[in-house]
């Protein structure tokens, strides 16, 4: 051994890259560290000073500092943490900086430690009162059905009248000190009894999930998710008092990577989202105010989309009703190619159920008469081996991917297969099957005018 | 020379004053070392010199220098939270680290927490911390007070726990 062997410098600021949940605990445990070594411009005489130092005799909980403490809980549910810290003020004051482990929902399931802080009646509430200080550090928290009759949230700013008035004489519970849970990452609301506006919901700067589903009078504008920049999955579901512009996403642009948005009045084009990074899904069912056009989606739009799905207030969408028959060409096309990107986000065409809108000025009824066919206002993609197509058919059986006996003319999306390759056969097959579908549109590509479709039935129909 | 290609070995000497040889590339896991051999951020290092720990004793640091060397072999796989499992063993699912805190007493598991901890040897603190946690699973407080040896709370202190708690369990 070397005569004078190194002695660690306690003053060095030693990079402990703890993996923890959260880049708070880091800090935590160096400020730990340096607190431990109260005079850190060491000299010799420090270590001797740090030998003295109790906490090297004293080999159980009571020696751990309290970071060390908080860290042994973190591994533990919110149930542990709580019974644990009734045994000695040690587990106490560590719980207060304990960082609660959290899961997200795909594999919250198979865990057998209790993550989430569901709050479902009273005794909830209150024990949710004793944790806003006990263990302030919980990450995911559930508000959802709360009380039932006879009590409720303390009513928000501008809440509805009606409900206000005929829950005035319920027991109110304040619902800002979930505030006080500033590591929050994940928050459910779900048939919450909320009433009103409550800003205090839409502050977390860890937030990385929120779910807002079933709560009638929870007044928010989309304009709220300023303030939870860490945002990456958005789920609303039938938020009736939710009001505001998809636009107003674009501050999350680089963080968001689910949106799903479902039965709700918000507006805006949903092309806003197109330069999103991270954007994985996109869901923006029965929003008939969402607009949009997926023609419009270029090769570098949605980089990483794998989902979409669009109301059909969107052009393209799949459920989209058109306007006009020459809108559809161009769709179509547009579909196929997104559908042949890598990564593709449209992964199957037998989704695709579009129509000609009732509302069109080139649509038509059909002429009444038994066993005739409906006027073929009904658009479906098809196959032959491995050449994509798709065509007008009538609407007689009105299911998208039932077979139809009155279809126009193929509109083929790529060309025909070479004779010699290996798919001919097959294609010429399917072909022929597919083909028998075209039996009085014989001829047309598009759907005939109201005169040739009449002249159509009688011509094959009323012989 | 970079510091994890270092073939030299360096000694490890504990407050009892003994030492314990054992590969740099190893030993560097405990940051408490690189930061004494002055390693730069690009882990370039001249020679690399011994380290006294003078706050880890003897048995403890041996512990130390046994799960170092092997970390070197064979690294911890990260442990994941929310755990997995209700044991120890369930979480840790690689033999050598199984056995390496099998058997050990309770004042040995708080020394390897601290010194890991005193060490900055990250992997080491996660192990014994996620022992001691799983000691604590499914136990009520009473039990954990008798796991780990710890003096009763005051009355008040005792009154005002069981008023807290009572919300959070009886479900």
């Amino acid at each position: 051994m070397p005569p004078h062997p190194k002695k660690p410098k306690l003053n060095s600021p030693i990079t402990t890259a703890f993996a923890a949940t959260a880049a708070e605990a880091e800090v935590e445990v160096a400020a730990d560290r340096i607190a431990e070594q109260p005079h850190s411009n060491a000299d010799d005489g420090i270590i001797e000073d740090l030998l003295e130092d109790s906490t090297d005799n004293d080999p159980t909980i009571n020696g751990m500092s309290n970071s060390l403490t908080a860290r042994i809980l973190g591994f533990l549910g919110y149930k542990d943490i709580m019974r644990s810290r009734i045994c000695c003020r040690k587990f106490r004051d560590a719980a207060r900086t304990t960082i609660v482990p959290w899961a997200d929902g795909e594999n919250y399931d198979s865990l057998v430690r209790e993550t989430k802080f569901r709050v479902n009646n009273v005794r909830k509430y209150k024990a949710m009162v004793v944790m806003a200080t006990a263990l302030p550090n919980l990450q995911q928290i559930r508000l959802y059905y709360d009380f039932g009759n006879g009590h409720k949230y303390r009513d928000g700013k501008d809440p509805d009248e009606e409900k206000a008035a005929s829950t005035a004489d319920w027991t109110a519970y304040e619902i800002f000190l979930i505030s006080k849970f500033s590591k929050l990452r994940s928050l459910e609301i779900i048939r919450s009894s909320l009433n009103g506006r409550y800003p205090v919901l839409f502050n977390y700067p860890l937030l990385q999930k929120l779910e807002i589903k079933y709560c009638s009078h929870l007044k928010w504008d989309l304009n709220a998710l300023t303030g939870l920049p860490s945002l990456k999955e958005l789920n609303v579901d039938t938020s009736d008092s939710l009001t505001g512009n998809i636009k107003s996403l674009r501050v999350l642009k680089d963080t968001l990577e689910k949106v799903y948005i479902r039965n709700c009045e918000i507006k805006g084009d949903f092309m806003e989202l197109a330069d999103f990074p991270r954007l994985k899904s996109l869901a923006l069912y029965y929003c008939f105010l969402i607009t949009g056009d997926v023609r419009e989606i270029g090769e570098n739009d949605f980089p990483v989309l794998e989902s979409l799905m669009l109301g059909e207030g969107a052009i393209s969408s799949t459920r989209h009703q058109f306007q006009r028959i020459s809108d559809v060409p161009s769709a179509a096309g547009a579909i196929y190619r997104l559908n042949r990107r890598d990564p593709t986000f449209i992964r199957s065409l037998d989704n695709f159920c579009w129509s000609l809108s009732r509302d069109s000025p080139e649509w038509y009824a059909n002429n009444g008469k038994a066993g005739h066919p409906h006027p073929p206002f009904q658009i479906s993609f098809v196959r032959a081996g491995s050449r994509v197509g798709w065509r007008w058919k009538d609407l007689t059986l009105r299911l998208c991917r039932s077979t139809s006996t009155n279809t126009c003319e193929i509109n083929w999306l790529d060309p025909e297969p070479d004779r010699e390759s290996n798919d001919y056969d097959v294609y010429t097959r399917e072909l022929q099957s597919i083909q028998e579908d075209v039996f009085c549109f014989e001829g047309y590509h598009q759907p005939p005018t109201e005169e040739e479709y009449k002249r159509l039935c009688q011509e094959y129909y009323d012989i | 020379m970079n510091a994890d290609e270092c073939m030299e070995t360096i000694k490890l000497t504990s407050r009892g004053g003994d030492s314990f040889e054992l590969p740099y590339a190893a030993a560097r896991l405990a940051h408490v070392v690189r930061d004494a051999n002055d390693e730069n951020d690009d882990g370039d290092i001249d020679s690399p010199e011994d380290v006294e720990i003078l706050k880890v004793n003897s048995p403890c640091l041996e512990k130390v220098v046994e799960f170092l060397k092997h970390y070197h072999e064979e690294a911890l796989t990260e442990i994941k939270t929310p755990l997995e499992d209700n044991t120890f063993e369930g979480n840790v699912k690689q033999e050598w680290y199984q056995n390496f805190l099998k058997g050990i007493d309770q004042p040995m598991l708080f020394d390897l927490v601290t010194a890991a901890n005193f060490m900055a040897i990250q992997p080491l603190l996660d192990l014994t911390c996620l022992k001691v946690s799983c000691q604590l699973m499914g136990k009520s407080a009473e039990e954990i007070r008798q796991i780990l040896n710890i003096p009763k709370l005051t009355p008040e202190e005792e009154e005002t726990a069981r008023r807290d708690h009572r919300w959070i369990f009886d479900d």
